[in-house]
């Protein structure tokens, strides 16, 4: 059943946060999304190894125990124990060397063939911490190789490690006390286990994970029923649960490393870098201002939306290097301050995106390029009247399909992922969680849900899958539910913030406040009828740290490229499938249809079901849809407002409903979308009903 | 097993205390049942009828119910207990499966003035090493006005202070696991960063936010103090 010879595949394991990603980058050629937060990778990636084509490398979730308390970490410990004669690159943040021993301790206990990678040495040495690396691969017992991954210092040695046939078992004995002892074989006397299973499944078994067993169905339900009430009973009779003395049993192994003077911990910080580098970035800034005022004059810039977000970032760099990284820290965090952060942030993504980015780039592309150039020209050129048609009419290929991928959407979705790549790599996300863990406590999650809802502003999609990090499957669908409902993507979000531009501050509050209310609403009823504990909050909150443009860079182009691989085709597709329609006068049809909700309800153009069918097997394409008809005076007054909240509340696209079914089954799936559709429209329509009533203008 | 050679249960406090658990549980105390809860076989039905004599425990055909004396006596017994099980394990470390007995014979010998100054010792926890909760003494109730304890709850602690953990006292299965696997037990040095929204410490180089429900179960000794 077990596969023995996996020794043609190296896993990289480690702690969330250590640069599993960089390294695997750097092993394999290929890119892999790096950030500075816990739980980048949720999924596992794959791929062949530059320097040996025979071996594959595989990249996992970050785990802090091999005893998994959520999703990922299921994933990464299913993968080793499937990959049991593969060698295991554990990549260690050489700042928290204790836990990383722990991890350690516990591949040593499945016999895994390790190499033991202390990354981040730069940052440890800067803190005052010194790791006698050659003593502690003596004592271990294995390969132990220092690096400073984001700079590639010290890869090439773990290439050499692996090719050479390096890796060994640590070794690190996990000694149990009595109870566990005992326990172990009173479980091997009493259970017929298959082969290959061993002590660390019995383990797992007794930390209160007995499924272990029957997941992969080699034992029997009836078995594991059994064991599960064995393991309940031997519990019963102990002062603690089996997990307190398995995980001093850990700590205990991992301890006597650090005891055996391989760690100090000097309390004199190392001085962090040269005042003229502290300064260099906020010199940059100021200097790139200057030079930006003088080239295009402040008249010029004025209503780009980067003159306040140039002095803004430049007040922000300037603050942050004359702080510090340890206050800073501290200021993010802050009840108050924190708050004023997050404004000041929230403020600078609405300028670059939906000022600079929506309007002003935006422009630039569809009125300059494709209404300025590309069409009068190919107006000139051609004749035949069916071709012209179909190339720059209503539903042209050009004059739609790339109109809208290339001019609309890829300027905000591109600058948006260079502001959110920026946002990720400071570790700003994680900290958001300390102020947001309140709030989120009304809807029934905790501020863990704060990293998927905030990359769901990225993309809802990738955020359904991110939701892996939360621990119970209540708060996965909770979290899911409230980002198909409420969170819009990059491409939406950028459009929205287009129009709030053009919308008086009521408008906005109305909006925003029903987009909340709904948000409460649909999250506490959620919380309350699915049965299910929330689980703890504790999060580690990685360093600040100053994003590197170049991994900015790459990232941005990583996405953008993905981003494009995958909208591009749909937008000449469905633009192709309108146009056919237009001509069968099945448009007309389908008008006809929603129009009674459409125009009765909502009371809008008939022309925006259009956008909303559309949007849902691409909310970009919709919402890109919409502006067009905003920018052709279609939508006035209160239906930009019933628009832009039905636009925010409603379904989720294609792919993002595919990747629900593969993570909650269809049953939830169906339940969501009827969930979102109802609260969608029938928000939208309450609120035209109620401005109709009332005759207040927005 | 080890032989009780030196027998020192008392079998009226035995009673108590097996009357009391069984209540606790919501299960009525019939003679069966506490006879199959009598551990160290030392009650009988004549040390019922002893505590009914006493007072202490009123009889219903084979049901034994608490007067109102005896369940404030009870209450007092499975204090004990539970205070000397924290003790054990949590200071003196004892870990393995003499604890009950230990324990057992413990309690017997704690006078009430011991009994509190035991339960301030430990910071007045609220819950044994299995997680039943430990009945509050008078200690407690003063405790909660002013603070006079050498040991504190994490939560205590206000930005800027730091402290070592002396034990982490949770009911949760899970959660001792994880706050191991992030470096968070006895022995560690932990400084508090921010105490508002949540709580936000520093363990070493690491940065851990916590919700306030879970600060409340670790309990630390301020730095620079020692353990009286």
């Amino acid at each position: 059943m077990i596969e023995s010879d996996k020794s043609n595949r190296v896993l990289l394991v480690g702690n969330p946060n250590v640069g599993k990603s960089v390294i695997f980058a750097y092993l394999t050629g290929t890119y892999a999304v790096v950030s500075n937060y816990p739980g980048t990778t949720v999924e596992v990636s794959r791929g062949q190894a530059r320097f040996d084509r025979s071996l594959e490398i595989i990249d996992t979730p970050g785990v802090n125990s091999l005893f998994p308390k959520s999703e990922d970490e299921k994933v990464t410990r299913d993968i080793i124990l499937q990959n049991r004669g593969a060698v295991v690159v554990q990549v260690a943040d050489a700042k928290n060397l204790f836990r990383s021993l722990l991890l350690t301790s516990e591949l040593a206990e499945l016999g895994c063939r390790t190499i033991l990678v202390l990354n981040m040495m730069d940052e440890a040495r800067q803190r005052g911490i010194s790791i006698e690396t050659s003593e502690l691969s003596r004592l271990l017992g294995i390969e132990v190789i220092e690096t400073v991954a984001v700079e590639k210092r010290g890869l090439a040695k773990i290439v050499n490690t692996i090719s050479s046939d390096k890796a060994r078992q640590p070794d690190i004995e996990i000694k149990y006390s009595s109870p566990v002892v005992d326990a172990v074989k009173r479980v091997e006397d009493s259970i017929a286990l298959p082969e290959g299973f061993g002590k660390f499944e019995i383990v797992t078994a007794l930390s209160g994970d007995p499924d272990v067993f029957g997941e992969h169905g080699q034992v029997g339900l009836e078995e594991v029923r059994k064991l599960a009430s064995l393991v309940d009973r031997m519990e019963r009779a102990l002062p603690h649960n089996f997990g307190y003395y398995i995980a001093s049993a850990k700590r205990e192994a991992a301890e006597q490393f650090l005891r055996q003077a391989v760690y100090t911990h000097a309390r004199e910080r190392v001085q962090s870098a040269p005042i003229v580098r502290r300064y260099a970035l906020s010199l940059v800034f100021g200097v790139a201002a200057v030079l930006l005022y003088a080239l295009f004059g402040i008249e010029g810039l004025a209503g780009t939306g980067l003159h306040p977000t140039v002095i803004l970032l430049f007040v922000i760099v300037t603050a942050s290097s004359l702080l510090g990284a340890e206050r800073l820290n501290g200021v993010t965090t802050h009840p108050f301050f924190g708050l004023l952060t997050l404004a000041v942030v929230l403020y600078s993504v609405y300028m670059l995106v939906g000022v600079f980015a929506a309007g002003t780039l935006v422009d630039l592309l569809e009125e300059r390029l494709f209404e300025g150039l590309i069409m009068p020209a190919i107006d000139r050129t051609i004749t035949v009247p069916w071709l012209k048609d179909f190339l720059i009419g209503e539903f042209g290929l050009v004059s739609m399909g790339l109109n809208y991928s290339i001019s609309i959407v890829l300027p905000i979705v591109a600058v948006f992922f260079v502001v959110f790549g920026i946002l990720e790599d400071t570790g700003y996300f994680p900290r958001l969680t300390v102020l947001t863990n309140n709030a989120f406590r009304i809807v029934g999650v905790n501020g863990k849900a704060t990293l998927p809802i905030v990359l769901g502003f990225g993309c809802v999609t990738m955020a359904t899958l991110a939701s892996r990090i939360l621990e119970t499957k209540k708060e996965r669908i909770i979290v899911v539910t409230l980002l198909a409902l409420a969170v819009p993507c990059s491409a939406q979000l950028g459009i929205m913030l287009a129009f709030a531009s053009a919308m008086s501050i009521p408008a906005v509050f109305v909006i925003a406040g029903t987009i909340f209310a709904a948000y409460i609403l649909v999250g506490r009823v959620l919380s309350r009828l699915i049965p299910g504990e929330t689980s703890d909050f504790i999060l580690e909150l990685p360093p600040l740290r100053a994003p590197k443009a170049s991994n900015i860079v790459l990232k941005t182009w990583a996405r953008v490229k993905w981003f494009m691989r995958e909208a591009f085709p749909f937008f000449i597709l469905a633009t192709l499938i309108l146009f056919t329609l237009d001509k069968t006068g099945g448009l007309r049809l389908v008008y006809a249809a929603v129009r009674p909700v459409v125009t009765g309800f909502l009371g809008l153009p008939v022309e925006t079901a259009q956008a909303f069918i559309i949007g849902f097997f691409r909310r970009d394409y919709g919402a890109a849809g919409l502006y067009k008809l905003w920018e052709n005076g279609l939508l006035v007054g209160n239906q930009l407002v019933v628009t832009l909240l039905v636009m925010s509340l409603f379904l989720p696209c294609l792919a993002t409903l595919i990747v629900i079914v593969k993570e909650l089954g269809l049953r939830w799936a169906l339940m969501i979308l009827a969930i979102v559709t109802t609260v969608s429209i029938l928000s939208g329509g309450l609120l035209n009903l109620l401005l109709n009533l009332t005759g207040i203008q927005l | 097993m080890e032989s009780q050679t030196f027998y020192c249960h008392d079998p009226e406090e035995e009673a108590l205390e097996v009357v009391w658990t069984l209540e606790e549980d919501g299960l009525e105390p019939t003679l069966d049942r506490i006879m199959a809860g009598n551990v160290h076989d030392s009650v009988s039905e004549k040390t019922l009828d002893r505590l009914v004599t006493r007072g202490l425990l009123e009889r219903e055909g084979d049901t034994f119910h608490f007067s109102k004396t005896g369940w404030k006596e009870g209450e007092l017994v499975i204090r004990r207990h539970r205070l000397a099980e924290r003790l054990l394990v949590d200071v003196l470390s004892i870990r393995d499966v003499s604890l009950e007995s230990t324990a057992c014979r413990f309690e017997h010998v704690l006078t009430p003035e011991v009994t509190d100054h035991i339960c301030t010792l430990l910071g007045h926890p609220g819950s044994c090493p299995h997680g039943k909760p430990i009945p509050p003494g008078d200690c407690c109730r003063r405790a909660e006005k002013k603070v006079e304890t050498a040991v504190v709850r994490l939560g205590e602690l206000v930005s800027g202070e730091s402290g070592r953990i002396v034990y982490i006292s949770t009911a949760y299965h899970n959660r001792l696991d994880r706050l191991t696997a992030l470096g968070l037990f006895p022995g560690r040095i932990v400084k508090v960063h921010q105490s508002e929204p949540l709580f936000v410490v520093f363990l070493e180089e690491t940065q851990l936010a916590l919700e306030k429900e879970i600060v409340q179960e670790i309990f630390v000794i301020r730095n620079g103090q020692k353990l009286e």
